[in-house]
């Protein structure tokens, strides 16, 4: 009796918090002040930042705009709208364990399982009512083809606008020219929506913070060369590239990565780093890890294995110029070299490697992720060639069934033993 | 009829024989919207790359998670069935295409390939001028490979066989709007598929023969059940044939390498190449280019009212994810309307008893209404 009243209350109780504002207050909140006080400011900021953009979606501050991953979010900061970001509550809602009931809502409403599951995931929360209403969605055509599909069936069911940026393949001048000729039109439409004009000095000022992130990231990541990395890699592929995904541009993206550099040049000054004794160095591919409870990384780096980098976190776009916004931000969406062709990436894998000095790669190959699974014996080809020994991990970043702990953690322990013994 | 059948069966003979009597190159393409106008006028034979539907025992390793036609596309290289092509094309369409597309070029690297950049976002006020511009890269690289200029009169020339060909094609779907129609569902496909791995010139003969012979054949007696099928691109015509096994017949479907191969024509202009870019930006959108306006459920709904199905057939190939993200809107449209579908998922090869006895049931769901109309 008291489990059904609990098992009937607890959904309840949780859904009517996950769309109060007051609940993000308070996150906000604790990211502010609890996290910088635990001596975790990145962290903090981060949940600052998440929360306080949670709390402005659920109580419609201003026009709410859904983006994916790719989208360049400069853009919204400069527009002064809410962003809202679908995949990272797919992955927080993963986090929770909110995931797998809704994965099953959007099971039940034709989704594929084939479908790549932070869509499905996306899609479920939306039908709990568990992420805010969207005036306007955003997304790109480059790496998920998921990514526009899904929203455009988000956005016929709220009736609001969605504009599909479509990103070429190849980075060439035309290509840049027809990227950066959607990126002002979208800007000025959403401009309209709003009822005011855009202006151009935010934009230039959005840019310039972007830079600044932009540059402390690549001071951070420099210090990842150090041994030990001072940087666990599993935060590095959650809550530090959701900020590189979503937060340049905004004064909170600026902060957040010069505050990661200096806690890094810390850990660094000190000799500390994510794994006590590091015995090897390892290189993650691909965007995402799975973000449900799981234990690759603590058991990695129980091992002595240190995930010090991943191609995600790699900063391969150039400074933008203010002088040309549009373009600037056309040039960043292309330099992407998960865009085009596959030696780019291959190219950048290899690099990687050498640049970080890795024992290893391990290529995370999540369940129904088009643009990373089909190459990735092409990338292990190319390591091989260097002798860098290449762990192709099934997995799936956001629905726990796809997980067996014992299944991986035997594929991780052959890795590693095969490691020591090259040694 | 049967010609069609062999032809699509012993394509790879089909394409080295020609290789052998013209001496002029192949070239494989990946996806529906690759510009075949341009290289039919360079003197090269497209062929499109169509999967055997084979159980795959070499690409796990390369491809792990992709689609079963893509993986396949690649096994049929690395078995040497594609020995005749000389040159590989992809025109953008979804990321599995494109990693058999990759994954083939890293071992088969003397191939010519090129990359034909599509706009996703087709109904894009700049998308036709894009889409041109890809073209004319695309045919200078043509020109560079083979060594010869494409001209005016050559594109001209292509334009009017492939035009001819779409017309012929149309024809004989028009032949299965009839309430008794002379032509199967299966009959149909096989025309279809082989048409896009033929020279369209002789295709084109044989279509013309083949809509005479029909003319005299009588119409079937029992019109069956008339079903549309809609889904991911196929190659092959099981699924038509185990539904004319139950009393039931294809009358139309909307699928990337049936009816939206041919459905619409290049409007000749000065500009060429434009007039190619329209064509191919103006066809039947496939689930992954059809985006914004989203024009795939409305062209569905008037297939299935010209033709008069009574039921789709909704076919998805495992891991197709421009089928997967688009089928919501599909199911919901079809739900709207009331039409009757069933979907299902197939794999490499088609479990033959498994789908017979899902296809019958949902046959026998559809005979009630016949009878109430």
């Amino acid at each position: 009796m008291l489990g059904q009243l609990r098992a009937t209350l607890r959904p309840r109780i949780t859904n009517g918090l996950l769309k109060h504002a007051l609940t993000y207050q308070f996150l906000a909140n604790l990211g502010r002040f609890g996290y910088s006080n635990a001596g975790r400011r990145t962290q903090g900021i981060w949940l600052d930042f998440t929360a306080g953009q949670l709390k402005s979606a659920w109580q419609g501050e201003s026009l709410v705009v859904w983006g994916n991953a790719f989208f360049p979010f400069e853009l919204l900061y400069a527009l002064d709208v809410t962003p809202h970001r679908p995949e990272t509550m797919a992955a927080l809602a993963a986090k929770f364990g909110l995931n797998r009931e809704a994965i099953a809502c959007a099971e039940s409403d034709c989704y594929s399982p084939d479908v790549c599951s932070f869509y499905r995931c996306a899609v479920g929360l939306d039908m709990e009512g568990l992420l805010p209403r969207p005036d306007i969605i955003v997304a790109t055509s480059c790496l998920c083809d998921g990514a526009g599909k899904v929203f455009h069936n988000l956005s016929r069911q709220y009736g609001c606008d969605f504009f599909l940026l479509d990103v070429p393949y190849h980075d060439t001048p035309d290509a840049r020219r027809y990227l950066a000729g959607q990126l002002e039109e979208l800007t000025l439409t959403i401009a309209k929506k709003q009822g005011k004009p855009f202006k151009i000095d935010r934009l230039i000022e959005a840019l310039a913070l972007s830079n600044e992130a932009r540059e402390y990231l690549i001071k951070a990541n420099a210090l990842r060369k150090a041994v030990p990395c001072p940087l666990p890699g599993g935060d590095a592929i959650s809550y530090v590239l959701d900020m590189q995904f979503f937060g340049p541009g905004s004064p909170a993206g600026a902060r957040f990565f010069k505050t990661l550099y200096e806690e890094l040049r810390g850990r660094v000054d000190k000799g500390r780093g994510a794994v006590l004794e590091e015995k090897y160095r390892l290189l993650w591919m691909h965007y995402i890890k799975p973000y449900y409870p799981n234990d690759i990384f603590n058991y990695l780096e129980s091992k002595g294995a240190s995930v010090c980098f991943g191609e995600a976190n790699h900063v391969y776009w150039e400074p933008m110029d203010p002088g040309r916004p549009f373009e600037s931000l056309a040039a960043k969406m292309l330099s992407n070299p998960s865009v085009g062709p596959l030696e780019r990436r291959a190219g950048l894998a290899l690099k990687l490697a050498e640049t970080y000095r890795v024992d290893g790669v391990i290529n995370f190959s999540h369940w129904g992720c088009r643009q990373s699974s089909g190459g990735e014996y092409v990338i292990r080809d190319v390591m091989q060639k260097k002798g860098i020994p290449v762990l192709i991990l099934d997995g799936d970043g956001a629905d726990s069934r796809n997980y067996s702990k014992e299944q991986t953690r035997l594929r991780l322990e052959a890795f590693l033993e095969m490691l020591e013994a090259k040694r | 009829m049967e010609r069609f059948k062999e032809i699509l069966e012993d394509r790879h003979e089909y394409a080295r024989a020609w290789k052998k009597r013209t001496g002029g190159k192949v070239l494989g393409y990946y996806e529906p919207y690759m510009p075949e106008e341009i290289v039919y006028a360079a003197g090269i034979l497209p062929v499109r790359l169509l999967s055997q539907h084979e159980p795959d025992d070499t690409t796990d390793r390369q491809m792990y998670g992709n689609c079963a036609c893509s993986r396949d596309l690649l096994n049929q290289f690395i078995k040497g069935r594609y020995d005749y092509v000389d040159g590989l094309v992809n025109a953008e369409g979804c990321q599995w295409m494109l990693n058999a597309f990759q994954t083939t070029l890293n071992f088969k690297t003397a191939l010519f390939n090129h990359y034909v950049f599509v706009p996703d976002y087709v109904d894009g006020k700049t998308s036709k001028d894009v889409m041109r511009s890809e073209l004319e890269v695309f045919k200078k690289a043509l020109e560079k490979w083979t060594g010869k200029a494409i001209t005016g009169s050559a594109l001209d020339h292509a334009i009017e066989v492939y035009n001819t060909n779409r017309r012929l094609m149309r024809q004989v779907y028009e032949l299965r709007r009839a309430d008794s129609p002379v032509v199967l569902g299966s009959e149909a496909m096989e025309m279809v598929l082989a048409s896009q791995v033929m020279d369209k010139a002789e295709m084109n003969d044989m279509l013309r023969d083949a809509i005479a012979k029909l003319a005299e054949r009588k119409p079937r007696s029992d019109t069956g059940v008339r079903l549309m099928l809609v889904g991911s691109p196929t190659s092959d015509v099981e699924l038509e044939k185990l539904v004319e096994s139950l009393g039931a017949n294809v009358v139309i479907d909307e699928i990337c390498t049936g009816s939206c191969y041919f459905w619409n024509e290049v409007i000749p202009q000065p500009d060429r190449l434009m007039a190619i870019s329209l064509r191919y930006l103006g066809r039947p959108h496939c689930a992954l280019k059809d985006n914004n306006w989203r024009r795939r459920p409305a062209h569905i709904y008037q297939l299935y009212e010209d033709f008069q199905a009574h039921g789709v057939i909704i076919a998805k190939q495992i891991y197709c994810h421009p089928h997967g993200t688009d089928n919501p809107l599909i199911w919901k449209v079809l739900r709207e309307r009331n039409i009757p579908f069933h979907y299902f998922e197939r794999d490499t090869t088609l479990p033959y008893e498994e789908t017979r006895l899902r296809m019958e049931a949902f046959i026998n769901m559809l005979k009630p209404e016949l009878v109430l109309k």
